[in-house]
């Protein structure tokens, strides 16, 4: 009896994806509710396509589906080498033998158990549940694939096989805009991809700017809301003087799904990220073939040009990477004196731009 | 009007009773014929023609049951047609709609069996939570009744095949309302299964050597086909033990201890750790 109570409780502690229910609480109608309503909003009936017609019918949906991952996921070459000129080189041979140094059994050791168990399965139906449970009997075999792979510097064909969930966005849901994409990937490949950005984690404050305070160890996103705070309202309590200020709050729509892969390579071997490093960012990056979910459904395979996952460890500190080009443009036009940014008082200094992941806010003297 | 276009009320009788029924201009419904105990609309289907929608309510208090069985016979010889009535019938069509307290007399639902089956009613089917309604719900009184649902004669089954009653929730009733799905999005998972892996098997015993030994029959193998392979045990494995969970509850629970979730708390917190 105890036993069963406790499986049903697994399971149904799985479907409801409420992980902030810690081990208090028991088997309620609250998991059932939960589960019930995410399988319900989680449905789609009907979406407006781009000739704006309605389309309702199974085969028409996943259609829809398709052609929008299509779209988004193509390739639009990009590569702007000003952008690329301003940054600097940040990343050194020292922190270059820290990045590519030998692989522990530690580090994938903590990458699998800082996954959630109950969290969502990739492709091939494995959550990080089985790896934490059997960490003892497939630790060996997960450390040595996942090292011979990394040294020949090839994925097998199907570990980056990557299933997109649609999830609402917003109120309502009327045309494809209104989902946003979910990559699940292999659990297999996450550890990898955890390992790696782990290691990335430790270098990422020194080709970072001070600018960026998300994701960065060390530093606070709440930072930079009290630095916007405080010259926002600088600028309002400002009276006297004949200096005039702008503050630009700008947002990057899809920011994942259209980072350009070229630029993001070019970002890095201009920081100066060593072949090995970014031979196995890119393996990560680009080695992905997705597979849409309409409905629990899957749509043809897509194979993409750009973007990053969402759902991807790496894909954080790829984003802000390639932030960095913005906030370098940002700082060279700044030392060029074309723009000034501004001072909330005389001794103070100068801020021209923060960086919230994707959001960002420029102050510039108009 | 809530965001409807058209509403008809009966207004009630002393203090119970009263009936109202809303609609949009969009499902092209017509007024038939009322009572204090039914509202019935025509509504057409630009495809599959007119058929007959009865809102009914039936009589609350038990003395009148007979003559509510009764009425619902009067109404079904009304029509021909394809025909649907919905609504709290305060009567069940089996034991095993009622939980808590006495069951209910066998002749009272043999009674309502009778006049649905001569009626040529049959049960929509429900989904979600079996009971409609409650009271005393928290103490030993408790009871959970399945007082309201949809049936259908065959002409109406005929057209919409699918069809079924989803259960919703609300906070301000002692009644759950019910959703008639004429058209049910069609249940996808049925045609493939993918494997996924589930956590709640790894507290079935024998399931961790069962691992072990599938993991080093194809020790020799890489990790990806490897892992595959044990996918494919475990299916198979979870079919023998684990796809009976809700039935094998059922039995055990069927004396329901009401101390286990206490002890339940600390062995689950072993398992997560």
């Amino acid at each position: 009896m105890q036993r069963l109570l406790a499986q049903d409780d697994a399971y149904w502690r799985q479907r409801a994806k409420t992980h902030w229910y810690r081990d208090g609480d028991c088997n309620t109608q609250k998991f059932h509710a939960s589960a019930t309503a995410r399988k319900k909003v989680n449905c789609i009936t009907s979406l407006i396509d781009d000739a704006r017609n309605n389309i309702t019918d199974e085969q028409g949906l996943r259609n829809v589906a398709r052609e929008y991952f299509v779209n988004i996921f193509q390739k639009h070459g990009s590569v702007s080498d000003y952008v690329i000129d301003v940054i600097n080189q940040s990343i050194f041979a020292l922190e270059n033998e820290r990045l590519t140094a030998p692989f522990t059994k530690g580090e994938f050791r903590d990458a699998i158990f800082s996954m959630h168990p109950d969290k969502c399965p990739g492709l091939d139906g494995f959550n990080p549940g089985f790896y934490q449970h059997f960490w003892n009997l497939c630790n060996d075999d997960i450390f040595k694939e996942c090292c011979a792979w990394l040294e020949t510097g090839q994925f097998p064909p199907d570990l980056n096989m990557t299933n997109i969930a649609l999830i609402p966005k917003g109120n309502s849901q009327l045309s494809m805009k209104d989902w946003r994409p979910i990559a699940l990937c292999n659990v297999l490949y996450k550890i990898i991809s955890k390992v790696l950005a782990n290691k990335l984690k430790g270098v990422l404050s020194q080709c970072i700017s001070d600018n960026q305070t998300a994701f960065v160890p060390s530093r606070s996103i709440l930072d930079n809301a009290m630095v916007a705070i405080e010259v926002i309202h600088f600028m309002k309590t400002k009276t006297r003087g004949t200096d005039r200020y702008v503050a630009l709050k700008l947002d990057i729509s899809k920011a994942y799904d259209c980072m350009d892969w070229d630029y993001l390579r070019a970002v890095m071997v201009k920081m100066g990220f060593n072949a090995k490093w970014i031979h196995w960012i890119s393996m990560c990056v680009e080695s992905v073939d997705y597979f849409v979910l309409v409905n629990n459904e899957q749509v043809d395979p897509i194979i993409p040009g750009r973007g990053l996952r969402q759902g991807d460890p790496l894909s954080l500190y790829l984003l802000i990477i390639c932030a960095e080009g913005l906030s370098s443009l940002i700082r060279d036009a700044e030392a060029r004196n074309v723009i000034t940014g501004t001072k909330v008082c005389r001794r103070a200094p100068s801020i021209s731009h923060l960086l919230f992941v994707d959001d960002y806010f420029l102050f510039y003297q108009g | 009007m809530l965001s409807f276009d058209s509403c008809i009320t009966v207004d009630r009788t002393g203090r119970g009773g009263g009936l109202a029924l809303f609609w949009r201009h969009s499902s092209n419904c017509t007024l038939v014929d009322f009572s204090n105990n039914h509202i019935t609309v025509e509504i057409v289907d630009f495809i599959l023609g007119p058929w007959r929608l009865t809102g009914y309510y039936g009589y609350p208090n038990g003395g009148c049951r007979i003559a509510a069985w009764n009425f619902l016979r009067q109404l079904a010889n009304h029509f021909s047609r394809p025909w649907c009535i919905f609504g709290d019938f305060n009567d069940i069509l089996d034991a095993s709609e009622k939980r808590g307290r006495n069951n209910r007399p066998s002749w009272l639902i043999n009674g309502f069996r009778q006049a649905v089956l001569d009626s040529g009613l049959s049960d929509v089917p429900i989904e979600g939570y079996p009971f409609t309604w409650f009271k005393c719900l928290g103490t030993p009184r408790a009871v959970e009744e399945r007082l309201d649902r949809a049936l259908a004669n065959n002409l109406w089954f005929n057209l919409y095949p699918e069809a079924l009653v989803e259960t919703l929730m609300a906070p301000a009733s002692d009644h759950y309302p019910i959703l008639i799905h004429c058209r049910p999005m069609p249940r996808s998972h049925h045609n493939k299964r993918h494997f996924r892996y589930e956590n709640a098997w790894h507290l079935e015993p024998g399931f961790k050597e069962m691992v072990t030994n599938s993991w080093q029959v194809y020790s020799n193998n890489a990790i990806m086909p490897k892992m595959s392979s044990c996918a494919e045990h475990m299916v198979v494995w979870s079919k023998e033990h684990c796809h009976k969970l809700k039935y094998k509850l059922k039995i055990v629970g069927a004396n329901y201890i009401p101390c286990a979730p206490l002890l339940l708390g600390r062995d689950k917190f072993e398992i997560l750790s």
